[in-house]
């Protein structure tokens, strides 16, 4: 701590290179946290499910498939419901408001049980008794409600694209959730659903609560097992797995975006690296004279070593606060379709903070190590 | 009178570490820019071209094939209309088709989502570049199907003569087929009558000619209009260009991570020139000396910068399309959910535009430093040590 005035001092030598080498950073530091936050976006869902033990029941040939009304007597069954609660026949809707540009999550969802199932929505006890009075109630997420300008009261149509209905909803209460992603969600009610498609009996997929951690392998053997041979075989997965089936749908990409990541900390590592080569070349005979003051060469490290990290991290700071402040404050997304929310994950602060007094630690590793070898006198008579 | 070029080359040779150090760093940011823009442009050659000019496709409003559905009754209503293209035959041109998707192991062994269409008779005329390069075209009601050469490749047993279980059936691979590498290659095709049957369902949609360009708004807002069908019509074109938001949203990823990272690498060439110039302070006045120019020196260090930026995104651009053009993948088109072959393209336009970039990195992050290169006083800089 005691040198920390003569790293600093150092570093503020040569205002203008330290200047530029921050600059850059920051610049390189942002397209990091960006390209990291894009990931854990991407798998937003699957981290918050793993606390809730939900598991779903889905078609073996996926979700585009309908399962059987019958498979729900089964699942009532004492064989069911001893690892299980709260069955949900819960469908994707797939519909949008007024015009396809407006695309959100909507379902068609068994009222009755989503409080117990979906725990973590904070419906309004009077929002909730309406629903369940109104036939074609459907009950929205806060921010849903606030982007689209909903009010409690008004009648919305959604348009079918999957199911050739369009049904005419009157939004009876609006829920709020501790994870904001969970409020870009509209619930209607599956019997309604079911109404206006005639009757049909159409179930995208079951959901329920498994009564504890283990459970759910029991039930996925007896629930998989009762179906294997009919002529609608099921798998049942957890929610994780629920969410992974869309980010296996993605493909390679994403491994593909996280090495982009890795090219950008090692341009901030070339980066740092030439900014620390040419000031310790510049100081060869000043350390060579800071040796014969009788400071050791774990001194000289520590000086340079230290001198780099303070810069890298200071140019991850900056774009670090910037994006907190216009992601997590503002609530802005670079692509408001896609990305609901683009909201930094505190791992991702870990990983930034990480990256810079590594990338700081690297950079400097060679020029710290020859400035420590180098022989004094040598160091004395070299010229700049 | 310019500096000779030599000046600048031997001073990059000498700097070799952090000249070397800048052209990677330059190179590194193109190379990201490139890539990014190599899968934008490979996402769009699959779907921007698929669907002949003058054909039209009939869904249910709003719909994708996945999820649409055509009444019998429908079609049949809709091949008789004016202005549909007949064959020699004197048949409407128009295939009913049906696609479902399905739950498939990839060779590497996760799943993903495989469109499976079945087509009519005249399903692939009305394409007219589906070749057969392996094995044969299907027959009808024996099961057979054939596969996209894109699909074969990404999916496991899609090869000729493997029997795929999908969908409750097995099913026999009799060819595999390339379409000019567009989206059909990663489906998997049989026929029309055999899918209806195994999956009792009705038709998702409808292809049809029609006999000129004319014809094409025309119907569709027929098919809109008549009681009878009630359905929408789009340019076949049109429906697949519609569904290009991936593609889109990589090349917006691309401009945005690009130009970011360019004003780093911008930063970083600064950096370097600046000290090129402050080690070079003396020599800069000794060009004074013998009557070089503030223009001439200002040119010299700019072309310098610009050289570095050139060696860097050349580095970028090359390494990029050896490492990355042709490399095949595959993502979700997030319209109909299943999976989609592409391939990485790194253009030599798109090199090109790598390149420029990077030289536009370069005389940027030059210029202040040539500026102040320029700007020295010749006495002041003599003296300097």
């Amino acid at each position: 701590m005691k040198y920390l005035r003569l790293v600093l001092r150092n570093a503020l030598r040569n205002k203008l290179r330290t200047g530029l080498t921050v600059g850059g950073t920051a610049f390189l530091m942002f397209v990091l946290i960006f390209i990291m936050t894009a990931l854990t976006e991407m798998e937003a869902w699957q981290g918050a499910a793993e606390t809730h033990r939900r598991i779903a029941v889905q078609h073996s040939t996926g979700l585009a498939t309908p399962l059987p009304i019958d498979l729900e007597n089964f699942l009532r069954s004492e064989a069911v419901t001893r690892h299980a609660e709260h069955l949900q026949k819960l469908n994707w809707f797939g519909g949008y408001w007024q015009d396809p540009k407006n695309f959100f999550a909507n379902f068609g969802a068994d009222h009755l049980v989503v409080r117990e199932l979906w725990d973590e929505l904070s419906i309004p006890p009077d929002a909730y008794a309406r629903w369940c009075a109104q036939k074609n109630g459907a009950i929205v997420g806060k921010s849903l409600a606030t982007k689209f300008g909903w009010k409690l009261d008004q009648k919305i149509t959604l348009h079918g694209t999957i199911y050739p209905c369009n049904p005419e909803l009157e939004i009876v209460g609006i829920f709020t959730s501790s994870d904001i992603r969970q409020e870009e969600q509209l619930f209607f009610r599956w019997d309604y659903l079911d109404e206006l498609m005639g009757g049909k009996k159409i179930v995208g997929t079951y959901w329920m609560k498994a009564r504890s951690a283990e459970d759910i392998p029991k039930l996925k053997e007896i629930i998989d097992g009762h179906t294997k041979n009919s002529s609608d075989p099921t798998e049942t997965v957890t929610e994780k797995e629920f969410g992974e089936q869309f980010m296996a749908m993605m493909g390679n990409i994403r491994t593909l975006v996280a090495s982009l990541g890795t090219v950008v900390l090692i341009i901030m590592i070339l980066m740092t690296a030439n900014t620390v080569a040419m000031s310790a070349r510049e100081r060869v005979t000043e350390i060579a004279v800071l040796r014969t003051l009788g400071f050791t060469g774990g001194h000289v490290v520590l000086f340079v070593l230290a001198e780099s990290v303070l810069v890298t991290t200071v140019g991850m700071v900056l774009p670090l606060a910037a994006s907190l402040a216009l992601f997590n404050g503002m609530k802005l997304s670079p692509n408001p379709q896609f990305f609901p929310y683009f909201l930094i994950e505190p791992r991702t602060i870990v990983i930034a903070i990480a990256a810079a007094v590594l990338s700081g630690l690297i950079a400097a590793a060679i020029p710290a190590e020859l400035a420590a070898r180098r022989k004094i006198v040598d160091g004395l008579r070299q010229v700049v | 009178m310019a500096i000779p070029l030599k000046y600048n080359f031997r001073s990059i040779v000498i700097r070799w570490i952090s000249a070397g150090m800048t052209v990677l760093g330059v190179a590194g940011v193109t190379a990201i820019f490139v890539v990014i823009f190599a899968m934008g442009i490979g996402m769009e050659r699959t779907l921007v071209g698929t669907g002949h000019p003058r054909n039209l496709i009939v869904l249910r409003q709003g719909a994708t094939e996945t999820t649409s559905g055509v009444t019998r009754q429908q079609a049949s209503d809709i091949a008789a209309l004016e202005g549909i293209e007949k064959d020699a035959a004197g048949e409407a041109l128009v295939s009913p088709e049906l696609v479902v998707v399905a739950n498939h192991p990839l060779r590497g062994g996760a799943k993903a989502n495989l469109a499976l269409r079945g087509v009519g008779p005249r399903g692939r005329a009305l394409r007219g570049n589906i070749k057969v390069t392996a094995g044969r075209w299907f027959n009808p009601g024996l099961g057979e199907v054939v596969a996209g050469k894109g699909a074969s490749g990404r999916f496991a047993d899609l090869k000729v003569n493997d029997r795929p279980f999908i969908r409750g059936r097995s099913w026999t691979v009799v060819g595999v087929f390339e379409a000019d590498g567009q989206a059909y290659e990663s489906e998997v095709w049989g026929d029309i009558d055999d899918l209806r049957s195994q999956f009792k369902r009705e038709y998702s949609s409808l292809i049809v000619r029609v006999k000129s360009d004319a014809d094409l708004p025309r119907l569709a807002q027929v098919v809109k209009d008549d009681k009878r069908i009630q359905l929408e019509g789009k340019p076949h074109a049109d429906y697949y260009k519609d569904q290009n938001l991936g593609a889109q949203m990589m090349k917006a990823m691309g401009f945005i991570i690009g130009f970011v990272l360019s004003i780093g690498a911008i930063f970083l060439a600064a950096n370097t020139m600046y000290a090129a110039v402050a080690s070079r302070t003396r020599e800069i006045a000794t060009m004074r000396v013998f009557g070089f120019s503030r223009l001439a020196i200002w040119f010299s260090f700019m072309l310098e910068a610009a050289f570095l930026g050139f060696c860097g995104g050349a580095v970028g651009s090359v390494a990029s399309r050896f490492l990355f053009d042709g490399m095949t993948s595959g993502t979700a088109n997030w319209a109909t959910f299943s999976d989609m072959a592409f391939q990485f393209r790194v253009t030599p336009m798109l090199m090109g535009a790598g390149v420029i970039l990077a030289m536009l990195m370069g005389i940027v992050g030059g210029f202040l430093p040539a500026f102040r290169a320029s700007r020295m006083t010749i006495a002041h800089a003599l003296r300097e040590l």
